[in-house]
């Protein structure tokens, strides 16, 4: 097999909360903001709501095959051509993905904190960590992370617990004025974050324990709307909804009013410093699941002498994907849900597991491994 | 292509073959002296050590006679300086030369029965070989045992009478404590092994020696616990000692570099103490020592970053105040060494925000009239104070003090004075001396010394990103670290919530019921639960319910 290293259930979990929150805890307050208005509290919960529907969907597919990953599978199920095709769809929708998130990466970056510093620093320099952690493999990468998410987390609370007097409820009120609608069209853009569970079937085959893979998903998706739902409740009952709406992160202007006894003060630049080290796992994930689709799609023995070339591939796509920041922010609300929700994130597996059911390919259960 | 592969294949059976000969606990590659032609004539056998030997001064040849009247011609041969003299009179000579006249009584004389006799009631030394092959004689010989040849018989005698010159037991400077046990290794392996024999006195402690180095055939204890220590790491200890095929291996220093995963890694993975009682305790937490001739350290696999940042008076001292806070101390010591210079760079560069403004107008006052941007200054600084440090280290302890004046003063005060540093920066650099100064492990703390320089260049060009980078990379790295298989951020990454305990801070002994996950020990239970002591009223009632 490719990949030599296991990871257990706890690391693949918090792994997965890591890739998703990452960027949605500065992106999506405002996204969803924008549609929801004060009711994007509501819109959190739909969209890990829905994020839990579609992590049933996608590992139901992925139990069928504990052996193997979506790429090998989708030829399993569709035959040697399609399954390619799929496959390689899949390679670039990793690749893509990829691209995007090292772009917002570098664009909040510049904009937010060094501002006459060019953007292929920021993105050079992310890729160049996730290569380095890609080619010790995915161990080091899962035990790594479980510290970076403590860190990660307890800072997102330590700034919560000292914001707690700037909030103000009045400004959820009223609640469902203009009906459901608004929070449910808020909640799109946050699902298309929670379909990066999907990547999920790059690492499955590496789980300890693939039986209990509902748990990894359901789980990574119950954290990471927990801290959404804080992240826009801070920042909404602080600023209200028009404020939140205008500002790009949000999260970072709510962390600048922090100022504890005239001493610790402005410091969201620590926001950045954390941020980094959540980043920095997202993209080795997606880089890893770029390079290990890659490396199965043309049946390589190893994936690890790709991360270079694949790893100078996507700074290169990152830079001319976009023209500016507001082309980035008109993709990433308008056509990515759209793009990814309907195709790669769910549409293929559902796809694929209805075949899959048809033609009977896949076991029913999982069999029990040992845990070793 | 064939010839090269069927080479690679030869050069590993060859590996392979030399490795299960040094597993046999002995000797090595002195075979060559096996070639030398066998003789049972004594003083022909005399003449093939003193060729072999090339006249060392050294070598003593005492010939003489068994008893009086027997004749059976016989020679002790040593090495001066090894032997106990009292040893070779009382228990050698004597015996042999006065006692054994009653040999001749009553029997005739052949030697195989002189031998025979000799060795069983006669010599009263304690351990006593007898060996056939020219090559054994060397390596006793040299080994410091004192060999008896007797004309007319192959065999020869070994006793081992080995006594030389030693250091005192005294206290290990550089692991020194407040409370404990003040005695630490020297350089004799077998006083060093009875110092851990006498804390663990259980038959499951085992000792496995080994000879490594061509030349210097430096003998190497393994220690461990049979009934604790995982065998597959004890198999991959063995593996690797015998696996070394080198000419010398001086001090266990030399032995790391080829026992490690990871040799260009800053951080050591191996933990090498001078101190019997961490010995003692790292065994009972199912590791395996490898104590060495010749030096005072012993080294300890596997470790972990966090063991090295453990003193051992922290298992000493009262378990609150006296442990846990000084466990504290040493994590926010280890960041200060690690980080301090360059987040200075990095906060006075980029993010003067982040300063209290007070704090902020003082130390852009102080560094007015300084001509060099901050990093330059933190580089001049910090690498004078390596300079300093290493002059103070290389030169005797009176002319030392003289450098720490001339450092203090000259450098210190006179650069601020003269407006080449501002006063805050000796500060900074201070607080990193001093951080650095208090972790216990010395190679941990030179880690950090290696690491701070790439730091602060990425501190002075991209602040506190560029510091965050610098980190990622080297958490990357430690996250891939293993030592002999353990993970090296263990128990932190990966995550053992039960292992935390005794890394944020030291609980009571009663509290420490298991030994750490990731050894994987035989035996994972120390002790019986329910330790806690309890005034003897509660005591009572829970035992009458």
């Amino acid at each position: 097999m490719l990949e030599q290293g296991k990871i257990s259930i706890r690391q693949a979990t918090l792994l997965m909360v890591l890739t998703i929150l990452a960027t949605a805890i500065l992106f999506l307050p405002s996204i969803a903001t924008v549609q929801a208005g004060q009711e994007a509290w509501i819109s959190a919960l739909i969209a890990t709501a829905n994020g839990i529907i579609i992590s049933l969907l996608v590992v139901t597919l992925m139990r069928r095959f504990p052996e193997q990953t979506i790429i090998q599978y989708s030829e399993d199920i569709l035959g040697k051509f399609l399954g390619k095709i799929v496959g390689l769809g899949y390679f670039w929708f990793f690749l893509h993905t990829n691209a995007i998130i090292i772009r917002e990466f570098g664009d909040f970056l510049v904009a937010a904190f060094m501002p006459k510093t060019p953007l292929i620093v920021f993105n050079s320099m992310i890729v160049i960590l996730a290569v380095l952690a890609i080619r010790s493999g995915l161990e080091p990468l899962g035990r790594l992370n479980e510290w970076i998410f403590i860190l990660f987390s307890s800072i997102l609370i330590f700034f919560t617990v000292f914001l707690i007097h700037e909030m103000q409820v009045e400004n959820f009120l009223p609640v469902l004025e203009r009906g459901i609608v608004p929070a449910l069209k808020g909640a799109v853009t946050p699902t298309s974050w929670f379909g990066e569970i999907i990547l999920l079937s790059m690492i499955f085959p590496f789980l300890t324990q693939p039986q209990r893979g509902y748990r990894v998903a359901i789980g990574a998706h119950l954290i990471v709307g927990a801290f959404l739902l804080i992240g826009v409740v801070q920042s909404v009952s602080i600023f209200g909804p028009e404020l939140v709406s205008a500002f790009k992160f949000p999260i970072i202007q709510t962390v600048r009013l922090i100022s504890l006894g005239e001493f610790l003060e402005r410091i969201e630049v620590l926001i950045m410093v954390i941020w980094v080290a959540g980043v920095f796992v997202k993209v080795s994930v997606f880089h890893y699941a770029t390079v290990m689709s890659a490396a199965q799609l043309f049946n390589l023995t190893d994936y690890r002498p790709l991360a270079i070339p694949l790893g100078i591939l996507v700074v290169i796509l990152s830079i001319h994907l976009f023209q500016g920041v507001v082309d980035l922010v008109e993709f990433l609300s308008v056509t990515f849900p759209v793009y990814a929700l309907s195709t790669f994130e769910v549409g293929i597996p559902a796809l694929l597991l209805v075949i899959a059911l048809i033609r009977g390919k896949g076991a029913k259960n999982v069999p029990n491994k040992k845990n070793n | 292509m064939w010839p090269l592969l069927r080479k690679i294949k030869n050069t590993l059976k060859l590996n392979a073959e030399k490795n299960t000969g040094s597993k046999q606990a002995g000797v090595k590659d002195t075979s060559e002296f096996d070639e030398l032609p066998l003789t049972a004539n004594l003083s022909e056998r005399i003449a093939q050590i003193r060729s072999v030997m090339g006249n060392s001064i050294d070598l003593v040849v005492r010939e003489f006679v068994i008893g009086e009247e027997s004749k059976a011609k016989a020679a002790v041969v040593y090495l001066d300086g090894l032997i106990s003299n009292a040893t070779v009179f009382d228990n050698i000579l004597t015996p042999l030369m006065f006692e054994a006249q009653s040999i001749k009584a009553g029997e005739k004389f052949s030697p195989p029965k002189v031998f025979k006799k000799l060795v069983e009631s006669r010599l009263s030394a304690g351990e006593i070989m007898v060996k056939e092959n020219n090559s054994e004689l060397f390596t006793h010989l040299v080994g410091g045992d004192t060999i008896i040849i007797i004309d007319g018989h192959l065999s020869f005698i070994v006793v081992c009478a080995r006594a030389w010159e030693t250091r005192a037991v005294a206290e290990p400077e550089n692991e020194s404590v407040v409370r404990g046990p003040r005695e630490g290794f020297v350089e004799t392996l077998k006083v060093n092994l009875s110092m851990v024999r006498r804390r663990l006195r259980t038959p499951h402690l085992k000792f496995e020696t080994y000879y490594i180095g061509n030349t210097t055939s430096t003998s190497f204890v393994v220690a461990y616990l049979d009934n604790i220590a995982n065998p597959k790491l004890v198999q991959e200890v063995r593996e690797r000692l015998g696996r070394i095929d080198t000419d010398a291996i001086i001090s266990t220093g030399y032995l790391e570099d080829y026992i490690e995963d990871n040799s260009y890694s800053p951080f050591a993975q191996t933990r090498a103490t001078e101190r019997p009682d961490i010995v003692t305790a790292e065994l009972l937490e199912g590791k395996v020592a490898i104590i060495g001739d010749n030096t005072p350290f012993c080294i300890i696999v596997p470790t972990t970053f966090f063991e090295q940042l453990q003193g051992a008076d922290d298992y000493y001292q009262r378990p609150w105040f006296g442990a846990v806070l000084v466990r504290l101390l040493r994590l926010v010591a280890i960041n200060i060494a690690l980080l301090l210079p360059s987040i200075y760079v990095a906060i006075t560069t980029y993010h003067q925000e982040l300063l209290p403004t007070s704090l902020l107008i003082s130390i852009s006052g102080s560094r007015e009239g300084v001509p060099f941007p901050a990093v330059v200054e933190a580089l001049i600084m910090e690498s004078t104070f390596e300079l300093l440090r290493e002059a103070g280290l290389r030169l005797p302890s009176p002319i030392g003090t003289a450098v720490s004046i001339v450092g203090a003063l000259v450098l210190g005060d006179a650069a601020v004075r003269a407006g080449i540093v501002s006063p805050a920066m000796v500060i900074v650099v201070a607080i990193t001396a001093i951080a650095s100064f208090s972790i216990p492990g010395f190679s941990a703390a030179l880690a950090l010394r290696q690491l701070r320089f790439p730091l602060m260049f990425l501190g002075a060009t991209l602040g506190l990103f560029g510091i965050m980078f610098g980190l990622l990379v080297i958490l990357i790295h430690l996250a891939s670290l293993r030592s002999f298989g353990v993970p090296y951020m263990a128990p932190l990454a990966p995550l053992m919530p039960r292992d935390l305990k005794d890394i944020f801070g030291r609980p009571p002994q009663w509290a420490m019921g298991k030994r750490p996950r990731y050894m994987r020990t035989q035996d994972p239970v120390r002790q019986a639960e329910n330790l806690k002591p309890r005034p003897p009223d509660s005591g009572n009632k829970k035992n009458n319910k």
